[in-house]
Order: C-alpha cells, then sequence, then structure tokens
C-alpha cells in the first residue's frame, strides 16, 4: 500500500436510461445515474433489485435492453467485454484454479500483450500490495479465503483499469474477515484511485465503505446520496428500513402542534410530535431511529418531546450495545443504546418509557 | 435392544450382500481365464488340466490379429470424431443458452438407450445407399452416434462442475472467446475429454451389433469375429481371445480411474 494516492484513473460512468427486460419481467427499469472518477460506489438492495443485472451490464455480461452506459464519454454497449478494460472482483473469487498464484494475476496481462520482463515486475507489485508478496507459486486452492480474495483483488487491478467492480466480494467470508477486507478494499481503493461500483446486500457494509449509494428494489434506483444523508433523509419507507433499523408508524392525521411543532396521530392510536413537515401530500410514515430513543430517561415536559409508554419484550445484549424491543400497544418499537457499564438493562415485563426529541420523528412518504 | 440389534445385523448383512453382488457381476468375466488355459477341446469349467495351446493356435490364425487391428482402426477414429462432436455439443448445451438445451441434451444421450439392432437395421439400406457398407467410415459413423454421449456425459459434467464464473473472470481480464477457451475452459474439460474418449474407444471396441450389419469380411472387428468363430466351433479360442481383451478392457478401466482420481487432486499446473 505504498503507492501514492492517484486520481488520475478513475473513470466517469454515466449511466443513461439503462433498462434490461427478459420478455415480460423488468429486471432494471430505465435508469439514470453518474459515477464521479475515482468515486467508490454502491449498488445496494434485496436480491432480485436489479443491482446484480446492472452491474452485469457494465461488465458486458448482461445485453442491456435500451440505454447507454458512458465511460469517460464513451459508450461502452456496443463494445466486448474483454475489450471494455475493466476491472471485476467475483464473489466466488473466480481464480483460475489451474493457475497459480502468479499467473493468474499475469493473466490479464499477458492477454495484453505485455512483455515478459514487465509482467514478472507488475505481478511482484501487485502482490505486494495485497500483502501476498512471495505467494506467486501458491494455487488458490492452497490459500485461504481472505487470501483468495486478495488475489482476485490483484488480479482485478494489476493492469490498472479505470473501473473496478465488485459483485458481493466479502459475501462468502466470515464477519471478521469481511470487516478487516472490508478496510483493505479501502485502502486499495485509495491507493489504485481506480472508479470503484461495488455490489452488495449488507447496508452496514455499503455504508462503512461507500462514498455514495443507490439503493435499489423492485429494479429501480429508490434514492441515491451519501450514507449518512440516506440514513438522515430517507425518501421512503422502503429506503428508511433498508438502510439501519427503524420504526415505523403509519401516519392517519397531521396537525399543528404549536410553534414549530406538528402533532402526528398514528393509525395505531399513538400521539407523537414531528419538527418538519414533508413537502408532498402523499401517504406518510413517521420514522424513528433506534438510537434516537431514550429509556426510562429523567422526566420531561410534556410537549416538549414524544412519549409512549410500554413493557419490556425482550433485551439483547450485543457487544457494545443493549437492543430492546418495547411492546406499546399492539406494537413492537425497538431501542437500541451503548452498553453503560454501570447501568442496568431494563428487565424483561418491566414498564418502559419511551422518549425521544421531536426533530428524530421523521415524516417521510410511504412509497 | 430390538431395534439395536437389527441395526448390528444390518451393519454386517448389507455390506456382505453388496459383496456377494459384486461378485455375482464380476465373476463370471473372471471364469473364461481359467478356461482359456485348458487342455481340453471344449469350453469346460473347471478345466481338467491346462496348457497354452489355445493361445498359439490364436496366434497362428492371422484372423484374429487383423481383427484386433480393425477394432482399433475403427476405434481410434470413433473416439476422436466422438470426442469432437461430443465436446461441442456439451458446450453448446451447457453454456449455449439455447432455448432447447433439455432437449438437445436428450437427443445427444439418446442413442445410449436406444437397441443397437434397431439403429442397425436403420443404418443397413442407408449406408448400403451411401456406398459406405462394409467399409470403416461407415461403421465408424455408426459407432460415433452410440459411442459420442459418453463424451457428451464427462464433458457437460466437467464443464458443469465448474460453472461459467471463470469464463465471465476470463472475459473481463481481456481474453476473446478463443483464449478464454484456450486457456480456462480447455484446462477444466481436458480430463473430462480424455475420460469420455477413452469409454468412446471401449464402447466401439466391445460394440458387436452394428459391427454384424455395417462391416465387411475385410473390416469385421474383434467381437464380430468372436460371434463367427463361436457359431462355428467352441474351441477355448474364444475364452483365449477374451481373456485378452478382458486384460485390455481391466487397462483401459485402469486408465480412467487413474485419470479421474487426477483430476480430484489439487489441480495441476496448467
Amino acid at each position: 500500500m505504498a503507492e501514492p494516492a492517484s486520481t488520475r484513473l478513475g473513470a466517469r460512468v454515466d449511466i443513461v436510461d439503462l433498462a434490461k427486460t427478459y420478455g415480460p419481467v423488468v429486471a432494471l427499469a430505465p435508469t439514470t445515474l453518474t459515477v464521479e472518477p475515482g468515486e467508490f460506489f454502491s449498488l445496494l438492495g434485496p436480491s432480485g433489485s436489479g443491482k446484480s443485472t446492472l452491474l452485469g451490464c457494465i461488465a458486458g455480461f448482461v445485453a442491456p435492453s435500451a440505454g447507454a452506459i458512458q465511460l469517460n464519454g464513451a459508450d461502452i454497449v456496443p463494445i466486448a467485454p474483454y475489450r471494455r478494460n475493466i476491472g471485476m472482483v467475483f464473489q466466488n473469487y473466480s481464480l483460475f484454479p489451474h493457475m497459480n498464484v502468479g499467473d493468474n494475476i499475469a493473466f490479464p496481462l499477458r492477454m495484453r500483450k505485455v512483455p515478459a520482463a514487465q509482467i514478472a515486475e507488475r505481478v511482484a507489485r501487485a502482490l505486494a500490495a495485497v500483502r501476498l508478496a512471495g505467494m506467486a507459486e501458491r494455487m488458490p486452492a492452497q490459500l485461504s479465503g481472505g487470501q483468495q480474495q486478495r488475489v482476485a483483488l490483484a488480479r482485478a487491478a494489476v493492469y490498472d483499469p479505470p473501473l473496478l467492480l465488485m459483485d458481493e466480494p466479502l459475501g462468502a467470508l466470515d464477519k471478521n474477515l469481511r470487516e478487516e477486507m472490508q478496510y483493505e478494499i479501502k485502502q486499495f481503493h485509495r491507493a489504485v484511485g481506480a472508479t470503484v461500483v461495488y455490489v452488495t446486500h449488507d447496508q452496514e457494509e455499503a455504508a462503512t465503505m461507500s462514498d455514495r449509494i443507490a439503493i435499489l428494489n423492485h429494479g429501480r434506483i429508490v434514492q441515491a446520496g451519501g450514507p449518512r444523508a440516506l440514513y438522515d433523509r430517507p425518501c421512503n419507507a422502503f429506503v428508511a428500513a433498508f438502510l439501519g433499523e427503524a420504526n415505523l408508524f403509519s401516519v392517519h392525521a397531521l396537525a399543528d402542534g404549536g410553534g414549530d411543532r406538528i402533532a402526528v396521530q398514528t393509525t395505531e392510536g399513538s400521539n407523537l410530535i414531528a419538527a418538519e413537515r414533508p413537502p408532498g401530500a402523499a401517504a406518510l410514515v413517521a420514522c424513528v431511529r433506534p438510537e434516537a430513543i431514550a429509556i426510562n430517561d429523567d422526566p420531561v415536559r410534556a410537549g416538549d418531546a414524544n412519549v409512549l409508554t410500554g413493557t419490556v419484550a425482550d433485551v439483547v445484549h450485543a457487544a457494545g450495545s443493549v437492543r430492546l424491543r418495547v411492546r406499546v400497544g399492539d406494537k413492537l418499537m425497538t431501542v437500541r443504546q451503548p452498553t453503560r457499564r454501570h447501568a442496568a438493562a431494563p428487565a424483561i415485563g418491566a414498564a418502559a418509557r419511551l422518549t425521544w426529541h421531536p426533530t428524530d420523528t421523521l415524516l417521510i412518504p410511504k412509497e | 435392544m430390538v431395534a439395536d440389534a437389527l441395526h448390528r445385523l444390518a451393519r454386517v448383512a448389507v455390506p456382505g450382500f453388496a459383496a456377494l453382488v459384486l461378485l455375482f457381476l464380476i465373476l463370471p468375466a473372471f471364469i473364461v481365464v481359467p478356461i482359456s488355459f485348458s487342455n481340453q477341446l471344449y469350453l469346460s469349467f473347471p478345466p481338467p488340466g491346462w496348457s497354452l495351446q489355445w493361445y498359439q493356435q490364436m496366434t497362428r490364425d492371422i484372423a484374429w490379429p487383423q481383427a484386433a487391428l480393425n477394432s482399433v482402426l475403427i476405434g481410434v477414429p470413433t473416439a476422436l470424431l466422438s470426442i469432437a462432436l461430443g465436446a461441442a455439443a456439451a458446450l453448446a448445451v451447457v453454456r449455449g443458452r439455447l432455448r432447447w438445451a433439455a432437449l438437445a441434451s436428450g437427443l445427444v444421450v439418446a442413442p445410449m438407450l436406444l437397441p443397437h439392432v434397431i439403429m442397425a437395421i436403420g443404418l443397413y439400406p442407408v449406408m448400403l445407399d451411401l456406398g459406405l457398407l462394409r467399409g470403416y467410415v461407415g461403421v465408424v459413423l455408426a459407432h460415433t452416434v452410440v459411442a459420442m454421449p459418453l463424451v457428451f456425459i464427462t464433458v457437460a459434467a466437467a464443464l458443469r462442475n465448474h460453472g461459467e464464473a471463470l469464463e465471465l473472470a476470463a472475459m473481463v481480464c481481456g481474453a476473446g472467446p478463443w483464449a478464454s477457451f484456450r486457456h480456462v475452459t480447455w484446462p477444466m474439460i481436458r480430463m473430462g475429454v480424455i475420460v469420455g474418449g477413452v469409454l468412446a474407444f471401449a464402447t466401439s471396441f466391445d460394440e458387436l451389433m452394428l459391427s454384424l450389419f455395417l462391416t465387411g469380411p475385410t473390416t469385421r472387428t474383434l467381437p464380430r469375429l468372436i460371434w463367427e468363430q463361436l457359431n462355428m466351433y467352441l474351441t477355448p479360442t474364444i475364452a483365449a481371445i477374451a481373456t485378452l481383451i478382458f486384460a485390455f478392457s481391466l487397462v483401459l478401466l485402469g486408465v480412467v480411474v487413474a485419470l479421474q482420481a487426477r483430476q480430484t487432486r489439487i489441480p495441476a499446473r496448467g
């Protein structure tokens, strides 16, 4: 990782009205999207949301039904996949099992007719960049999952492609290794400076690694933006629930709550207070993030905060945080708090008073 | 208690039964070996005495080596043709995204299940019309029809085993269709091709019905000669030639087993 950061390699990707249909099935609705040079951009969504179709179109494995994909302004749709000069890392590594590590990494250079002396030098450099120096003679089957994925990374980047595609590259690794590799891929991205389009269904992974994320559902991009913006300002209930956890209430009616407050009546019959009125008039939901909720906090002035009372249904101690499920009427609410050494968590069955600030009641469109 | 006893009984009885079935399958093949060393004029088991006379007689008759040569001259081209067609068919069916892939695969494999006599009766007038009757070409074509499915099956299995991801990876790396086949697909299917080819050769080498209909006096194969000799004289010469064929088949089987064992180990550097 000693190479200096550079941005000159990254390509700008413009996806223009790109669509893919299989007969009557719409795998990807017309989609327009721009990825900036050098950006780490994630496509996040449940399986079948169209993220892999979109990636397949960029790589050239899937022929789009309509639209264009421009790399630095030039449409690559008519270009064969092996002439696109794009790098790709696959979920199952896809290392050639009959070639050793060095030959795997040399393969794209050999295909490009790079002189042998130069190949040896560049392979050695690529191996060092993924901390596998001296492993060139090993066979892929002799490597651990993490090492195999690092070889795949080296093979995808050894020819300095301006665009790197990654298709759930960490999906097959266990949790600890995955977090380590997330860090390594980020470092790698900074070192090579290529634009990265990264497909994942893991929202935490997307949030940790990406400059920007596009959230897909049913073959279309629902919302695109930075991880923080998507979390703070989800455009609808799907995004709110998919990126992070959310307590969602469907809204029955809104009324003036005095001052800049808005009184929210939910269909369950709870009364909440919000601070910001949404622009549209469509069906709304109120979204409250689990970490915004305080439990049995000091008394608050009525009208100044949201207050709901219920009983604790479940307490889960995760490393570093406590996750509670609190039954409020018919609704199970999720509350998450950092673990504090001297504070006891409420017991199951105990009464609990949930409070949160009006600015944490987010009114967003349902659809 | 009863269940435990039954379980213990089953642990002895099931392998025992399996061993008996294996013996039943294999033993008849081995019986020809002692008969071939008999000093009697007729096929009798167990032979009362031993001699090598039937092997000597076999070498004296020019018909046997000629038939053996014919079997090789027919078997080798059959294997090569089966490899070319079977591997191509497997690539098309497994990787080709064909609309009728399942049907095509069924049609390719069908000759394996079809009685050879039916094909022989059908092929006879066709080969006659084409002027290919009693020559090498006709019987090679016919044998290829029944041998190709074996290559198809082994190569298709190898392709399915590895999936398409490696070829996609090769493409992204800049390998065109031909380079991708040469550097990635071929090493994956190479062993399947060789094993399928050996099986195709063995099929041709063993085939009687099509050879009976389609070969002539100068192209007759070993199985056909055995058949003719069986009809005329039942001497232990038959057992001698059968023993040699048996030994040859065991060698082929050994080759296949060795290749498959090699395939399952860590692939060697390509």
